[in-house]
This record gives C-alpha cells, structure tokens and sequence, in this order.
C-alpha cells in the first residue's frame, strides 16, 4: 500500500534523502488480510474437528472457484480502473443459453460458443457505454448486466431449464488427481492473471491505464484499447464461471450470479484493491476470496445460525469497506 | 365440492386428501402412518402429537425408539430470512432432536440456488445418511450425492432422480385455498359485487412451477367451490415472492382493473400481505377478498390486523413440515415408507388464537 | 527594446515571428526566441502574458497562426504532441503525468518498456533507470520497488523530467516545476536543471517567480501582453531590470 509523505516547505533536506516507508497503519491494513485468512483458519481448526481435513479443504477451494474466477476478472479490470458489476447477468446467460440450446437440439459446442459471444458481447457492450459514451463504468455494468439478466429470464422463458443431458458438463463436477476441476480451472485462472498483471506489457499499461489515464495517453498507450481488453476479460471470466455453475447445477436459471455481486465484489474489496484503479493485484484478491470462503464453510460446520453468517459477512464487508476510506483518507492526506 | 366453514370441514377435507395422496416412495403399498396410541418399539402419532404441542403435526413415518448410532442427516435451508423456512427450521430440530438424530443446516442465503451443490460439499464432511433441500434445479445435486452413497430427500419441489420427496402435494393445497376464497366471496357475487365483474387471480412465480401448480389449482377449487369468474390471471412475483413483491404486483394488477371485483389466492403469506398493503394503499378494500397459502408469522400477524379482506390462510405448517422431513428422511434412511400428507387446516378469524396462542 | 538574437546556427531551437489569436484575443504578436544547447532559459511573465500558449505551440498541442520554429535549423510544422516528441521536445507539465501507484522504472519507460515477446524485460527497465537517474545525480532515488506516489514534490519533478531524458529530448520545456514545492525542493529542481544543461540538453522553465530561478537561468525571456519585452543574460541584468520587463513591458520606465 502507499504511504503519503508529503514533504512540508521549508522541511530541510536530509542527506541522503530517507528512502520512502510505509508507516505502520499501512502495513498493517497490508498484512491485515492474512492475519484474518490466517486467524480464521486456527479458530475453525481448532471449534471444528471437520474443518482442517483435506475433504473439507478441497470443498472449499471447489466451492470459491467460482467467486474467485469472478473475483480475478473483476480485478483485472478495476486496476484498469473500470468497476465491472455485470459478472452476475453473464452467469445467467452463459447457463440460460445453454442449457435452452442443447434443449432444443443445437449441438453442445455450438451452444457454448454462442454463450462466450454473447457473455463477449456483454463485454465490448460495456466497453461503448464506458469508452465511446464516456459513462462511468459502474452505471454502464449495472444498465447493461440488468438487461442482460433481463434477456437471460426472457430466453429462459423465466424458467428453471435443466440441461437434456447432464452429463456432458459432468467434467466440472470430476476430480483431477484428487483435485476439483474448478479449482484447477481457478489456480489456472490466478496463475495467468499473476502472469499477465505482473509479467507482461499489457499488464504493465492495465496498471498505468488505472493510476493515470491521462499520463498513459501522453505516453502513447491505446488506452481505449485497453479498456475494451479488460472487459472482455472480466466478462470472459465470467463466462466461464457460468458454465461452471451450469455444470454443477445440471440446469440453467436466470437467477444465477444474482448472488454473487457480494460475496464477489467483498472479495475484491477485502483485498485492500480500492476504487481508484492502479492498484492492487490477483494474489491479493485471492486471499479476499479465500476469506469469504474458509468464513462460509467454517459456520456451516459450527452450525451457526444462518443469520449471524448474513451479519457476519455484512460485517467483513463493512470492514472492507472502512479500510478503504481509512487508506484514501491517508493517501489523500 | 361444498363451501367450508372453519376447521372442521377443512380436516374432514384433508382427511380425504390424504387418502388420494398415497404413497411418496412407489415401491410397495406396505407404508402406513404410525397408529393412534400404544407402545412398543415405535414412536405412535399420539407421541408425536403431545412432542408437537400447538404445532399439531400429523406423522408421516413410525420411527423406531432405537436408531442406529451416528445417524444424522442434512438440510440444505433455501432461506432461513424468510418466516416459513426459519419455522421450518425449528421444526426439523425440534423433530431431530426428539427423535434423538442430528441434523446439519446449511443456508443458501436469499435463495441462492446456484450455490447448493457447494453448499452440499461442505456439508458433506458430516456424512450425512440422508440431506435434504429445496431447490428447482437439483440435476448436479443428483449427481454428488449418489457418488457419495447419499440419499437425496426432495423437499417441497421434487427432484428429478432423487432418492424421495416429501412436501405439499400443490393441487390439493391449491384447491383448498380457492374453495376458502369461493366460500368467502359467493355471498358477495350475489350482493356487492352483483354489478361488478369478477377477476380470480393467482398470485404465482413463473420460474418456479410448483408455486403456478397451487395457484391454478387455486382457481379449480374457486370455480369447484361455485363461483365461476369472468376471468383469470396468473401476474408473476418474480425471482422470490416478498411482500413487496406481492405489493408491486398488487398495486399494477389495481391500476389496470380499477373497476373489478378481485378474488386472489396467494402462493405464500408474503405475497397476500403484500397484495393486502397494496389494496389498502388504493382504497380497494370493498373490491378484492384474498386467501393465502402459508400461515407464517407474517401472515398470521396481517390476518389479525386486517380488516376483513383476508378471508382466511391455509396452514402448511411449515413447522410441521420441518418435523416430517425427518421423520420420511429416517424412513428412507431405514429404507422404509412414508406418505406425504395433504395440508390439513385453514386459519380463520375464529380459530386463529385458539391455534396459535402464542401470536 | 532589446532581442538577443544568437545567430540561428548555433540554436538548438530557433522561434520566428510566431503570433496565436483565439478569436479577438491576441495571444502572441510576433514572438522571437532563440535558445542553445547547454543553456537554461527562463521564460517569465505575469498571468496571461502568453507563456503557457508559446509552451503548448512549442509541444504541440496549438498550431501558429504565422511565423517559423525551427529545430538544428530545420523548420518543423508540429500537428500534434507526438511530433514535438519526434523533434526532441519534451515538456513536463505542472501535473507531472505520473503514474503515483507505479515505482521509477515503471514511470521512465512508461508506453516505451523494453520487452521480450509479450513480457516486460524487468532487469533492463530497472537497470536503464538507475543509469539514467546516475547520470542526472538523482542516484539516491530507487529505481524499483517504491510507487512515485509516496516520494517527495521535487523527487516526482526529478522523476518526470528524468523520462524526458529517456524519450531522448534535447529541448526540455518545464512548466512552473516549483509552483508546488518548498525551498529547498526548488533548489534541487534548478539543480536538476543544471545536470541537464551540463548534459548538453536545452532548459527552458517557465516562472512566474523570479526569485526562485535567478541564481539557475542563464537567460531571461519576458512576455509581456503577448509580446516578447526582453531577453537578457543575467551576468548582464539585474533583478530590478527583470521585474521591470516583467510589470511595465519595458526597463526603465
């Protein structure tokens, strides 16, 4: 994270110049995360017999591939400096149209190229409203996921359609080695998106794009370009995910992804990222996600009430949330 | 089919449903419901009926005093934030816990359907013999619990390929809310609404075909019931069924009908309450009589408050409910019958105290 | 009224009866100005004199409405930024275009990384840095590692004009550089300028703060309503004669 010091007039210089630190309230909203995901792992370890076993561990990490998928698409693009919330509507299509196609006879791989050129589609759609109409991001995901999901129960006919034969999506529910397919799929997912953001030009012209667009334009960078790429990433993610979700579910419902929005989006902001793009990256997002996750698991396994799990998640994000302004706060300071 | 009037002709009714509703699991015709009084190795109905207190619960499976140890089993709850299926929830602990099993609960929040089968998967670690859930699209559930060697039990909408279901046979729920609302509106067919035209409506979710089965059985019971209406309609609540869902729904149906007379079976309490703030928002309380389907806190609470528009609430008992799933959960677990019984009274405003004292 | 005018072969950039209207404002009449290499000029005047239109027809962003600029001799016809560039004009606005969340090297090499295929080659962008802040004796600052958001006002100028040296200017063109920093910030900036001079790169700074770029510039430029009032070596002027072309136009009056 990024400490602010300022230097004051008249502050006489210092020889060497101190080399900038972050201070500690810095470091600890930095580290505050994993002492969390960490904190949370020893109290379930220690309430819940169930809770450290490698079953349950794997439930897990089967059960947050799909936020987490989201969850690193919508990354990718909030660094960009885009907050992309039309994840949910692309679920709901993904699996509407293709649960409906195969139900009507169209052969499985046509019906899922038709669910990635329209989940595609939700993305250069976003990518108009942001680039050419100069919209804000959030309001232009949020007009264009809401008629997406609109068109998924209208395609759906407001239907629960389950998929004619199951087990052609029966892959995502195999195990790989002992390991899920989804949460292969996500480690893949995490390990390109670390490589792409940290490794590679683009990755590199995403982060400046968000820290200053108008310095990326001077410096010859196609920032329009690369909105549209981290849109269509956010929403071929989410494609993804959608046929996962189909998969495991053997049907196709409109009201897929609605559910998704917080547990998604509190991940991202647990991971520290903040709204004003530049900043942030996949590995920390992943451990927003892992929290989310170890935090549902382990209060089904100590039986808690399910309201207290609904205020326990409100709270993780109210926390999320806070940390953010308490770090823009001091940025700004 | 004759108008009713109060809780003893609705029993008399759900006595004969019952009969027509057989057995759950095909198999054999051998399931009975456990016998009224004595002892032995099983529990009797009149067991249940003094554990069950106020909440009165017919049951649908003779469990024996002995189970094997370790027995326990699952119930993945659509949305322990709506009344019904909190009460449902309670129901299923109380039973769980007199019969001397345990039961894991998992939520899937405000229905969030897409998120069972990880649900299902965290649960599992508990190894749960039977689990049980309510969900309209169940296929991928099919699939995990038969790779672990677990029973899926249906709960409330069946599921194609699970192993039983148990749940509120809809038709006759349906018909019985329709020939309660039949009941209340025929006096007025014949006196205020004689120059008015007469619309049923059902207050349904498309998406979900068990809730469109009630309330166009709705309709059937009306029309049984001997009010024939100049016209149906089936407006949808949507994705869930609040009440603000049903005032929004309400509030639009009003607009468009501003001179009908309107007779609505609602699919559950929120729905009727909400159809209930939306024709006292519009003035319309003389025009429209509602029955509902549930018999929730939340609708008992609005039934007492109102003033006469809601003619009455068909008990589904959800705490009850919660109860038989465990009990038909253990006799698919002992591999064994059960029946699914029919919802079995109406609250009316003259036996709604005496039923539920505690409101 | 006084122009000094070096003769063009030695300039680096050579500016010819350049004149800018918006509408019925005049902005510039008629502005000469030569500059070489190795040299600091400060270009001065009061609010609305016609420095930021001389700076952003020099970038690029306007075009004349008549008159010539010149670079090495060669007339240039700039359509936008990018030829400014072309030409080895850079110019560091008040804004700096940085990007505060990324460290030194990430900002140096901003739109012009080395790479290999699709990745950033990491090691050469910090390694060309550090040469780079080497030889501009900005040494202490660390090339990777540290977003430029947390580092000091005059380390962000340092910072921004160091990728003028990297996109190869010969011509630097620095806008207030020390409208936002304290003294001794300021003082480090002109240094910064020095380094650039000895390097053989032109400087011009525009201020409107003569006290701050005295003791750094070489020559002093003056607009006054539009109109170049005077251009003057400091070992020939004074601070008085400045103020003076600065407030009235003309020296003496």
């Amino acid at each position: 994270m990024t400490a602010t010091i300022v230097a004051q007039p008249g502050t006489p210089p210092a020889s060497p110049p101190p080399k900038p630190k972050a201070d500690p309230v810095d470091r600890i909203l930095d580290v505050g995360i994993y002492i969390a995901l960490a904190a949370l792992v020893l109290v379930f370890s220690v309430a819940s017999p169930y809770f450290l076993t490698v079953g349950n561990l794997l439930n897990i990490g089967q059960a947050v591939a799909q936020t987490g998928i989201l969850a690193a698409g919508v990354t990718i693009a909030l660094i960009a400096g885009q907050l992309d919330i039309s994840f949910g509507s692309v679920i709901a299509i993904t699996a509407v149209l293709i649960a409906v196609l195969t139900s009507a006879g169209v052969p499985v791989a046509v019906a899922v190229l038709a669910a990635v050129v329209a989940g595609l589609l939700v993305g250069v759609l976003n990518g108009v409203l942001i680039v050419h109409l100069n919209i804000s991001s959030i309001i232009s995901t949020l007009a264009v996921g809401t008629a997406v999901t609109g068109g998924a129960y209208l395609v759906a006919s407001g239907q629960v359609v389950p998929l004619p034969d199951p087990t052609v999506f029966s892959w995502v529910n195999a195990r790989i080695l002992g390991l899920p397919v989804p949460m292969l799929i996500a480690i893949a997912v995490y390990v390109a998106g670390w490589i792409l953001l940290s490794k590679t030009k683009l990755g590199a012209h995403i982060y400046a794009v968000g820290g200053n667009s108008s310095a990326a334009l001077r410096a010859g960078i196609p920032v329009k370009r690369i909105y549209f790429t981290v849109l269509l990433i956010s929403s071929g993610l989410a494609v993804l995910a959608g046929v996962i979700v189909l998969g495991r579910t053997g049907a196709g419902d409109p009201s897929y992804g609605a559910a998704d929005m917080f547990t998604v989006l509190g991940a991202v902001l647990l991971s520290g990222i903040g709204l004003g793009g530049g900043t942030g990256s996949v590995q920390r997002t992943l451990i927003g996600v892992l929290i989310i996750g170890v935090l549902a698991n382990g209060l089904v396994l100590l039986g808690v009430q399910s309201y207290y799990q609904q205020l326990l998640n409100g709270a993780v994000l109210v926390l999320a949330v806070v940390m953010e302004a308490i770090r823009r706060k001091r940025r700004s300071r | 089919m004759k108008h009713f009037s109060g809780l003893s002709s609705a029993l008399a009714v759900s006595a004969t449903v019952l009969l027509l509703a057989g057995c759950a699991t095909a198999a054999n015709s051998s399931a009975e419901p456990p016998a009224a009084g004595g002892s032995g190795d099983r529990y009797t109905q009149d067991d249940v009926t003094t554990a069950t207190g106020i909440h009165d619960v017919t049951s649908v499976f003779s469990v024996p005093k002995s189970l094997p140890e370790d027995l326990n089993l699952a119930y993945i709850n659509p949305s322990l934030g709506t009344p019904f299926f909190k009460s449902m929830s309670d129901g299923y602990k109380a039973a769980a816990e007199f019969y001397g099993v345990d039961i894991h609960e998992a939520d899937l929040g405000n229905f969030n359907f897409a998120d069972a089968v990880n649900k299902y998967d965290t649960i599992s670690v508990f190894q749960p013999e039977v689990v049980g859930i309510l969900t309209p699209s169940g296929a991928g559930l099919v699939d995990r619990t038969r790779a672990d060697g677990v029973k899926l039990l249906a709960s409330g909408i069946p599921i194609e390929g699970a192993d039983g279901f148990i749940g509120t046979p809809e038709r006759e729920t349906g018909m019985l809310a329709g020939s309660v609302l039949a009941e209340g509106v025929a006096p007025l067919v014949d006196d205020e609404w004689a120059d008015q035209e007469v619309v049923f409506v059902g207050l349904g979710q498309a998406a979900i075909p068990t809730t469109m089965e009630r309330v166009e059985s709705g309709l059937e019971g009306f029309e049984a019931g001997g009010v024939e209406p100049d016209s149906a309609e089936f407006p949808d609540l949507g994705k869930s069924a609040t009440v603000a869902d049903g005032v929004r729904v309400m509030a639009d149906f009003l607009t468009a009908h501003p001179e009908q007379a309107i007779a609505v079976v609602a699919m559950n309490d929120q729905a009727g309450v909400g159809a209930l703030q939306a024709v006292q928002a519009a003035g319309r309380q003389d025009d429209v009589r509602i029955v509902t389907i549930g018999a929730d806190e939340v609708g008992r609470a609005a039934f007492k408050s109102d003033d006469g528009i809601i003619l009455g609430e068909v008990d589904l008992n959800p705490w009850g409910a919660g109860w038989r799933w465990v009990e038909a959960a253990l006799a698919l677990a002992l591999d064994e019958e059960f029946v699914i019984p029919a919802p079995e009274r109406v609250i009316t405003r003259d036996n709604v105290d005496e039923l539920y004292p505690e409101d | 009224m006084t122009t000094d005018q070096a003769p063009a072969l030695e300039s680096l950039l050579s500016v010819r009866g350049i004149s800018k209207a918006f509408g019925h404002i005049q902005a510039l009449t008629d502005v000469s100005l030569d500059i070489a290499p190795g040299e600091v000029l400060a270009l001065l005047g009061d609010n609305g004199a016609g420095k930021s239109t001389l700076i952003k027809i020099l970038s690029g962003l306007y075009a004349t409405d008549s008159g010539e600029i010149r670079m090495r001799g060669v007339p240039q016809r700039f359509q936008s930024p990018a030829d400014a560039k072309a030409a080895g004009i850079a110019t560091v606005y008040q804004d700096l275009a940085l990007v505060d969340t990324r460290d030194v090297a990430a900002n140096l090499f901003l739109g012009r990384e080395y790479t290999r295929g699709p990745f950033i080659d990491v090691k050469r962008n910090v390694a060309e840095s550090r040469r780079v802040l080497e030889q501009l004796k900005l040494g202490h600052l660390p090339a990777s590692g540290v977003p430029v958001g947390v580092m000091s006002g005059g380390q962000r100028q340092a910072v921004a004009v160091a990728r003028t040296v990297v996109s190869g200017a010969e011509l630097i063109i620095m806008d207030e550089p020390t409208a936002a920093l304290g003294v001794s910030e300021s003082a480090k900036v002109m240094a910064l300028a020095h380094e650039l001079r000895d390097s053989g790169c032109a400087v011009i700074i525009i201020s409107h703060n003569l006290q701050q770029v005295w003791d750094f510039a070489d020559r002093f430029a003056v607009l006054h309503l539009g109109r170049l009032a005077g251009v003057r070596r400091r070992s020939e002027s004074t601070v008085e004669e400045i103020v003076q072309l600065i407030v009235y136009g003309a020296a003496g009056a």
